[in-house]
């Protein structure tokens, strides 16, 4: 199966396949790539400074996550892996809300009751991220089961990597997506280290398990961002239409070596007269300067109260989780100077 | 009032959450066209369509994490674990997933999923279809642990279970599934995961749930004939806990018996045990003592000797009276 692609590793169109955006189109996409990249970074010196305990750029995925992220509706729900958190922040998740959640300050709607790369962002239809690896591809199924059962013309777009392609719970969701012929895509993203993968997964093309599923199945070069965005777009609009789900395979790094697919994105807007440079300076200072105002803003509001650690365990508290809390609060009064929250 | 055994009860408020709203569905092995491997979907999917209540594949895993994707959703899966020595390969999802996704997401994911299965032994199933699970999900924050013991409370707390917001471990005491008959209301009714008194008595507490019920009653009637009178609590929610039900009987009574069929160590009954020696030890009139299953995984020619029965429910009051 020959990976789809669109651009070449220079970023030119390929005979014939120019996507033809507008290119106030394609510098929305560009800016978005750019903000994750800066966001990566920023990210990466809050861990140096011990304010985020872990976190998975995005560096190198960036063509698989936005790709996808151009084709699906609002509608549409995403289930991540714990590299494209950004994604909620494309769907319109504020900043300041994203932030608070990944230092798990007072703000954070989940209370800092999950780690830095375990979002929730349900506004845009970002489901939470687990770290448990490779649970969500069955969530992801049986949330399309009820999006078809009700008769919407939704659909749940699912990111994995090669460690979840391991999983049991992948053959689990992937073969209950195919007896059940429900409206999701299963978007697979290889690491970009192909001996890497093969050591967890064999040397078959992960596309070619699409068939004993009864699952379409499509490869694609996930640096091309163009191509990610063809192929995810035929995948939702076949579940729209009623033909199921769709496996899609993206190489991470390109079939040719380590295509940067932000690097390709400006090869192709540079052969579009475009200046990518000027572009990138334009977003990437700018954007750097707000998130770390907001991380400074959310750091002066502090930790959740104490309380909270007992919220959201069922949706009333129990008796027994009433009466810890009163217990830790207790305790903080007369141990931490009065402080309990 | 018609009488219904356990699965008639199981099936009549399944039938009744189907019908009344759309948001329902009711899956797992054999449970469609088949009608469940005790019959207790029997009739069902005829009824409701093959959307509503449908087969799946073998799968726990699968089974969990479909209605985990469901709820997150909206909807209100009822699915069922054929037997819950089978729930195992759906531990992962149940504990790590169903559990904490309202917690992980700050309430804003909510995953309302009932889960019915039928556990414990006395029907000669072996160690594979014995098994009495609640102490793992009784352990994991999140969850709700729900035991009925007679068809009315089976109907009822099941129909409380699928309204609930949260994540229900329905626990099903398969041995009595046909056994017990009660008169149970045809319409749809609603019981509080509360305990409840099942027989009032003034000289010993016996604290159990599920099947064990039963041999509580007959140990009581043995007990009455030597002049012992005994309370019977029957717990029903193991969690959230009723623990004001229990401790007033504790303190009227001053002795305490608990009994499960569940192997000892770790087992329910001993977080009953250390919240009533924390709450009601001054009114002890002697060491809290379990009738429970051994040890040991669960065995099949000698279940019987295996499953607390009448008479060591007898023999632990008599010890604790004589005290």
């Amino acid at each position: 199966m020959t990976p789809l692609s669109i651009l070449s590793p220079s970023g030119a169109p390929k005979q014939g396949a120019d996507p033809a955006w507008s290119i106030e189109r394609v510098v929305a996409l560009h800016r978005a790539m750019v903000r994750s990249r800066v966001l990566d970074r920023v990210v990466g010196d809050l861990q140096r400074r011990g304010l985020v305990s872990v976190f998975a750029p995005a560096q190198g995925h960036e063509a698989h996550i936005y790709g996808s992220l151009l084709a699906l509706k609002d509608t549409d729900w995403i289930f991540a892996d714990v590299r494209q958190g950004a994604a909620a922040l494309y769907r319109g998740f504020p900043l300041e809300s994203w932030l608070a959640q990944l230092l798990g300050t007072r703000s954070a709607a989940h209370r800092g009751h999950a780690h830095p790369t375990e979002f929730t962002a349900k506004p845009v239809n970002f489901v939470s991220v687990s770290s448990p690896v490779g649970t969500q591809i069955i969530h992801a199924s049986g949330t399309a089961q009820g999006m078809k059962a009700r008769g919407t013309d939704e659909c749940a777009l699912v990111w994995f990597g090669p460690a979840a392609g391991a999983s049991g719970d992948c053959h689990v969701g992937l073969n209950f997506a195919g007896v059940y012929n429900v409206p999701a895509v299963f978007y697979f993203c290889s690491s970009g280290d192909p001996s890497a993968d093969a050591a967890r997964l064999g040397d078959a093309p992960f596309a070619d398990r699409g068939e004993g599923y009864g699952i379409r199945a499509v490869r694609v070069d996930g640096s091309d961002v163009f191509a990610v965005y063809a192929a995810v777009a035929d995948a939702v609009r076949k579940a729209r239409d009623g033909q199921g789900p769709t496996l899609i395979e993206g190489l991470t790094g390109g079939p040719d070596g380590t295509v940067d697919p932000l690097a390709r994105l400006e090869g192709y807007l540079a052969s579009r007269g475009e200046d990518p440079a000027a572009l990138r300076r334009a977003v990437d200072v700018a954007f750097e300067a707000e998130i770390r105002a907001r991380v400074e803003e959310l750091l002066a509001e502090g930790p959740p109260a104490t309380g909270s650690i007992f919220e959201d365990v069922f949706a009333t508290p129990s008796p027994q989780l009433h009466a810890q809390r009163v217990s830790l609060e207790t305790h903080r009064r007369r141990f931490a100077g009065g402080v309990i929250d | 009032m018609p009488t219904m055994n356990i699965i008639q009860a199981v099936n009549s408020a399944l039938d009744s959450a189907l019908a009344t709203d759309p948001d329902v569905f009711v899956f797992g092995e054999d449970v469609g066209r088949f009608g469940g491997v005790f019959r207790a979907t029997d009739g069902l999917q005829a009824k409701h369509g093959e959307d509503r209540v449908f087969d799946t594949p073998l799968s726990e895993a699968g089974i969990i994490g479909t209605a985990i994707g469901m709820a997150i959703y909206g909807l209100k899966p009822v699915p069922e674990i054929q037997f819950s020595d089978f729930i195992y390969p759906a531990f992962d999802q149940i504990v790590n997933e169903m559990a904490k996704f309202r917690y992980r997401s700050g309430g804003q994911y909510p995953c309302g999923v009932t889960v019915r299965t039928p556990f414990g032994g006395g029907i000669r199933g072996g160690h594979y279809h014995s098994q009495s699970p609640e102490a793992y999900f009784a352990h994991t924050a999140g969850l709700k642990v729900i035991v009925p013991s007679d068809p009315y409370t089976a109907k009822g707390l099941l129909l409380t279970a699928i309204d609930d917001p949260d994540p229900i471990i329905f626990l099903e005491p398969k041995r009595i599934y046909r056994a017990a008959r009660a008169e149970v209301p045809e319409e749809p009714y609603k019981l509080p995961f509360a305990a409840a008194v099942d027989r009032e008595g003034e000289h010993v507490t016996i604290v159990t749930y599920g099947a064990a019920l039963h041999e509580a009653r007959e140990a009581a009637d043995l007990l009455a004939e030597n002049d012992i009178s005994a309370e019977i609590i029957d717990v029903r929610s193991l969690v959230p806990l009723d623990e004001e039900t229990i401790l007033a009987s504790v303190r009227k009574t001053g002795r305490v018996v608990i009994v499960h069929e569940a192997a000892r160590t770790c087992g329910y009954g001993a977080e009953l045990a250390a919240i009533i020696a924390e709450k009601a030890l001054l009114h002890l009139e002697a060491p809290i003592l379990r009738v429970t299953g051994y040890d040991t995984p669960f065995p099949y020619t000698l279940e019987q000797q295996y499953l607390p029965d009448a008479l060591k429910i007898f023999e632990a009051c008599e010890t604790t009276v004589d005290f």
